[in-house]
């Protein structure tokens, strides 16, 4: 493994239990912070429906990402970035959520993607 | 400054992708630019009442576009694509993917 | 002459394993080259080695072996991916006691982090997603 480091953007844009693509982003979060990158993730669009914490785990047969999402800043991933637009299209409020996050508007998320050397968009 | 190569794979009928993505990078047609694969390219359809709206935003914010040539011979389209798009083949495709510092799929 | 990675998430039934395939053809054809073939989610299912297609349709995972072996790629399976859909070498059949193995040859089982290595060591990284 080399000792290169990279700005890594991953983008969790689906909701949870729609398919594996959220799971498969946290798994490539984790596995980019053990390696060192610096590691940015994007709740965008349908995707800020992770923070919200389970009411109950039993109904359905696919992983959750919610409960893993706490342990990230063990892994010191703790740039966690947010639609503001989806929060409101959600109806979501800031203090309901799972972690802090930082919010940002559209112009804000083109720039992180910008910013990004690799994005992992899923 | 970065310049991304977006690449859409969904028909906007299906997918969020192109309206999410496009949200976020018809504001700055000089870092970003759009390519449609596999059933992204019914976006391309020039007549198509749906894609009006999205065709629009494409030719006022001037944002280059582009779209896979092998995808809308499959689907028996490719005389109907909006003069927005230019049409690559793949080794276009592997050329235009070098042009960008990075390359960020949407499904 | 540039290097690319190629991430494959879909099954060998979905047009973007196709799109990927026709991607590699493609670099390779202009002289450029594949750091590595990653194969994450469903994308394990083209390095299985027991789908038996019909003969009027293609072959992907035996078109990927064939490109794989022609050119020596690099063909890494997710481990955490393969396990979970039964996709195994020899060495992980006889380790959880399964009935045989079926992973291609050409191909082999790692973890993500070949993803990330493969991210740092090539000029472009492409997401082929279901």
């Amino acid at each position: 493994m080399t000792a290169k480091k990279q700005k890594i953007l991953v983008i969790i844009r689906q909701a949870p239990y729609s398919s594996v693509l959220p799971e498969a982003a946290l798994d490539i979060v984790l596995t980019a912070a053990a390696f060192e990158q610096e590691v940015s993730l994007l709740f965008f669009s349908q995707g800020v429906l992770h923070l919200l914490a389970q009411e109950s785990t039993d109904s359905s047969a696919m992983k959750n990402i919610s409960r893993a999402l706490p342990s990230l800043e063990l892994y010191e991933v703790n740039n966690i970035l947010l639609d503001r637009e989806a929060l409101q299209a959600n109806a979501l409020q800031e203090d309901e959520l799972l972690l802090p996050a930082k919010l940002l508007n559209p112009v804000e998320i083109s720039a992180a993607i910008a910013a990004a050397d690799q994005v992992f968009n899923c | 400054m970065t310049k991304t190569l977006h690449l859409i794979n969904k028909a906007p009928q299906h997918s969020s992708a192109l309206d999410e993505c496009l949200g976020l990078i018809l504001s700055d047609p000089q870092a970003h630019t759009l390519m449609l694969i596999e059933d992204g390219v019914y976006a391309a359809l020039g007549q198509a009442d749906t894609n009006q709206h999205f065709l629009q935003g494409l030719q006022q914010s001037k944002l280059p576009a582009y779209v896979l040539m092998e995808d809308l011979e499959a689907r028996g389209i490719s005389d109907k694509v909006s003069g927005v798009f230019s049409l690559v083949d793949y080794t276009g495709f592997v050329d235009l993917t070098l042009k960008f510092s990075k390359v960020q799929s949407w499904a | 002459m540039q290097s690319f990675t190629l991430v494959i998430y879909a099954s060998p039934q979905s047009p973007s394993s196709m799109t990927a395939l026709n991607f590699a053809r493609a670099l390779l054809a202009s002289g450029h080259s594949l750091y590595r073939l990653f194969f994450y989610q469903d994308g394990v299912y083209n390095a299985c080695s027991f789908q038996v297609p019909p003969q009027d349709e293609i072959d992907l995972p035996a078109a990927w072996q064939a490109l794989v072996q022609e050119h020596e790629i690099d063909a890494v399976v997710c481990v955490a991916s393969a396990l979970k859909r039964g996709i195994v070498d020899t060495a992980e059949a006889e380790r959880y006691e399964l009935a045989a193995a079926n992973l291609r040859e050409g191909f082999v089982i790692s973890g993500l982090g070949q993803l990330i290595d493969a991210t740092l060591n090539s000029d472009r990284t492409l997401n082929f997603l279901p």
